[in-house]
């Protein structure tokens, strides 16, 4: 069940700026769960902002909460998939770009109507028939 | 000036500042100067040299950014994530239409082909 109390959404918004397993996260958050609803015995925390007056901001106590936390190998990986990703968006830019020249291309060259001459005859295309007529 | 190694190594550096771009350019202006203030003394320096003197670009980008924390960077760098995949995501249905488009366009014009044929063999 979804508790929907300043302390819980205090947690919850805490929970969404850590980054790390969910076993460390709920570990960490567990703790923090039972200083704050200790704290709401002694003094009850009317709204989310009571919480923070009392606790800090959210980022703060992410901060404080994700402090031995390999943070630097996070990071690192991330940057790195940042640039994958940045190499794959150039890639896929490449791609759109000579699709969209090969639509341009076939609209160009099969643009209706046409009509083709040769030495014997007029061949008229008409693409809603589907039909030729061959005119003498 | 781009094989010029200052610039090699500010652009690695540059790679890892993982900040909103304001900041970024603000870090990389300074990091310039640091690196064109040493190369003025030195003008024969290559690159191996500057990672002596400042340290691999990953390094001399953490001290640079010594105000940001990492989880702070760890943000930043999800949400850019999140801004390319949705920018991925677009290109790709950019890329499926026009393959769709021109699928459609070969079809419906296949008869001017057999017209062309036609043409050619007379």
């Amino acid at each position: 069940m979804k508790k929907h109390d300043p302390v819980h959404t205090y947690i919850g918004k805490v929970s969404r700026l850590l980054y790390c397993s969910k076993e460390e996260k709920q570990a960490r958050l567990q703790g923090l769960e039972q200083s704050l609803l200790e704290a709401a015995d002694l003094q009850s925390f009317a709204s989310l902002s009571d919480v923070i007056a009392a606790f800090g901001s959210p980022e703060e106590m992410a901060e404080e909460l994700s402090e031995s936390l390999p943070l630097e190998d996070e990071l690192f990986q991330h940057t790195r998939l940042c640039s994958k990703l940045r190499i794959t968006i150039a890639c896929l830019a490449v791609v759109a770009l000579f699709l969209l020249i090969a639509v341009l291309y076939l609209v160009a060259y099969y643009s209706p109507p046409m009509i083709y001459l040769s030495a014997s005859a007029f061949c008229l295309f008409t693409p809603e028939e589907e039909s030729y007529e061959w005119l003498p | 000036m781009n094989g010029c190694p200052e610039y090699l190594y500010l652009k690695h550096v540059a790679a890892h500042l993982t900040c909103p771009r304001k900041e970024r350019n603000r870090l990389l202006q300074q990091a310039k100067q640091e690196i064109n203030a040493y190369c003025t003394q030195l003008p024969h320096v290559d690159l191996r040299e500057l990672k002596l003197k400042f340290g691999q670009p990953i390094d001399f980008a953490d001290a640079l950014m010594t105000h940001f924390t990492y989880l702070r960077r760890l943000q930043f760098v999800r949400r850019k994530i999140r801004q390319l995949l949705t920018a991925a995501l677009a290109l790709l249905c950019v890329c499926g239409i026009l393959l769709f488009q021109i699928n459609r366009i070969s079809n419906a014009d296949s008869g001017c082909l057999a017209v062309s044929y036609i043409q050619s063999s007379e």
